[in-house]
């Protein structure tokens, strides 16, 4: 990789950065406050469901942060996208075509943002989740599973390129938002596998979310680096990561070089 | 709108004012449709599905009072279009009053009653669908629950209405502020609104501090309202409850944004 290609990336993911600081409540206060919510609130108020089989831990809170992680970088998805699709409706990428820029090293200025935009909002909530007991005690295990959310929250931010590259509509990323609600009631955040209907477990087998989930809260709750599973999610998230990215680098690179 | 509004004085012209500015608001809807149509139809029917399936088991406790979650459920599940959706004329309002435009209407007379009206007028009518699609699947998925007709006309008064009155906060956050940003962060309010409410589960089932608040949330007794025709078993009182409190909220927060409103001229 270049210099010239990592400094391009570099003025993309600042110039971003300087855009979301001006539009804070959906860069910042959308994805920050459902997820408080949700940790701070919901595991409080459905804690009666620990009753039931299939837990594991003693409270609810201590079993759904881990998954919330995730979700969090789900929950203001698009932002990035949005902006490219700006920057392609008012000319932005015309001016792009006569600099010797590369579409890839924009792209990756872009879901460098993504990535490091979901870090502190899941950091947050890992501080949430340990004041409301959660038994987050090794510094490591932190540390890794907030690397696999900055690696998650790129792929899922690709998805919602490519869709603002195909469609150039600002309305179709905002549109995707709430794609996340699926993900995560087909997943194991909130209830065992053992407790879900059949339709939802076998859904939530094949769901991207439920591996990162699975692999992050024995290392959260227990210190247990879960090898295999923690390998499989990461490499399911980078395979997403890499395709869409693909995608997208050639979707703009089309935008970028057509006549 | 000002034209309505110069060549119709007095009663007639403010309704006509009222409409105009709730077809601006219909049309600027088929440019956003995201915030305008999914934000209040994806949300909720996901909810009344997947969640619901997914948490269903908590009617096995020993103190749930309805035979299945969907049952519980569908009261509140009609309210949720309103509040998931929340936002979109306040963002309009927001980008009206930036813009200048909404000095424009002040020039040439057009009434910010009728304005405001016309715009919350759409955000009811705009939630219908959505809360006519909950409750069909609510319907289709409990045990007990069979409107009757009547009732089924009250609940989605009752969403229409609710969702003008949520809707009045953001348009006061939008006045205040300028900023279309504004009620846009707003818009998840409607979790911590909901969850502390009895929306999701009896205030029996929650913690007792989560329970006082739940007995407190304005929400709660506007759910207990929409609780009285989805069970069939209607308490003149409950609903008369459910109104008075979405009467009073309405009335504290179109107060203010009156009073704001007259600060701005």
């Amino acid at each position: 990789m270049s210099g010239v290609f990592l400094h391009h990336a570099a003025l993309t993911f600042g110039r971003t950065t300087r855009h979301a600081l001006r539009e804070p409540a959906w860069a910042f206060v959308f994805p920050a406050v459902l997820p408080l919510a949700l940790v701070a609130i919901i595991t409080q108020v459905f804690g009666v469901m620990i009753a039931l089989p299939g837990y594991g831990t003693d409270q609810l809170v201590d079993f759904a942060t881990p998954g919330l992680v995730f979700v969090s970088a789900m929950m203001g998805g698009g932002f990035a996208a949005g902006r490219l699709v700006t920057d392609a409706t008012n000319g932005y990428l015309d001016r792009l075509r006569l600099l010797p820029t590369s579409p890839a090293a924009a792209l990756a200025g872009l879901l460098a943002f993504e990535a490091a935009r979901a870090v502190p909002i899941a950091a947050l909530l890992l501080v949430v989740g340990a004041l409301l007991g959660a038994p987050l005690e090794s510094p490591a295990a932190v540390a890794l599973v907030l690397a696999l959310v900055a690696l998650w929250s790129a792929a899922w931010n690709a998805l919602f390129l490519v869709a603002g590259l195909r469609t150039r509509s600002a309305e179709i990323t905002q549109a995707l938002l709430p794609l996340f609600l699926p993900f995560m009631f087909t997943s194991s955040i909130w209830v065992p596998h053992t407790a879900m209907p059949g339709y939802i477990r076998e859904l939530a087998e094949r769901n991207p979310l439920d591996l990162l989930t699975v692999a992050a809260r024995p290392l959260l709750l227990d210190g247990h680096l879960a090898a295999g599973r923690l390998a499989v999610a990461a490499g399911v998230a980078t395979g997403i990561l890499v395709v869409l990215a693909w995608i997208a680098s050639h979707q703009l690179a089309h935008l970028v070089t057509a006549d | 709108m000002s034209q309505a509004a110069a060549l119709h004085p007095g009663a007639f012209g403010f309704a006509r004012t009222a409409w105009l500015a709730f077809r601006r608001e219909e049309l600027r809807a088929r440019r956003r449709f995201a915030m305008a149509w999914v934000f209040p139809l994806v949300p909720p029917v996901v909810t009344v599905t997947l969640f619901a399936d997914l948490t269903g088991s908590v009617a096995r406790l020993p103190a749930f009072p309805d035979p299945s979650y969907f049952d519980w459920l569908a009261a509140g599940a009609v309210l949720l279009p309103g509040m998931m959706g929340a936002g979109f004329t306040a963002v309009g309002l927001a980008e009206d009053l930036r813009g200048g435009f909404a000095d424009r209407l002040r020039l040439l007379g057009a009434s910010p009653a009728a304005v405001t009206l016309g715009r919350m007028g759409f955000d009811a009518a705009r939630v219908l669908p959505a809360a006519a699609l909950v409750l069909l699947v609510s319907v289709l998925q409990a045990e007990d629950v069979h409107p009757s007709v009547a009732g089924t006309a009250s609940l989605l008064l009752l969403a229409a209405v609710w969702a003008m009155a949520w809707n009045v906060l953001f348009h006061l956050v939008a006045r205040l502020s300028a900023s279309p940003q504004a009620p846009q962060a707003l818009l998840p309010l409607f979790a911590p609104v909901t969850f502390l409410s009895t929306v999701w589960l009896p205030a029996e089932l929650m913690p007792r501090w989560a329970e006082r608040l739940a007995e407190a949330n304005p929400l709660s007794a506007v759910v207990e309202a929409a609780r009285q025709w989805t069970t069939g078993d209607v308490d003149p009182a409950v609903v008369a409850g459910g109104i008075a409190t979405i009467a009073l909220w309405s009335a504290v927060l179109v107060v203010a944004l009156a009073a704001v409103e007259r600060r701005r001229r």
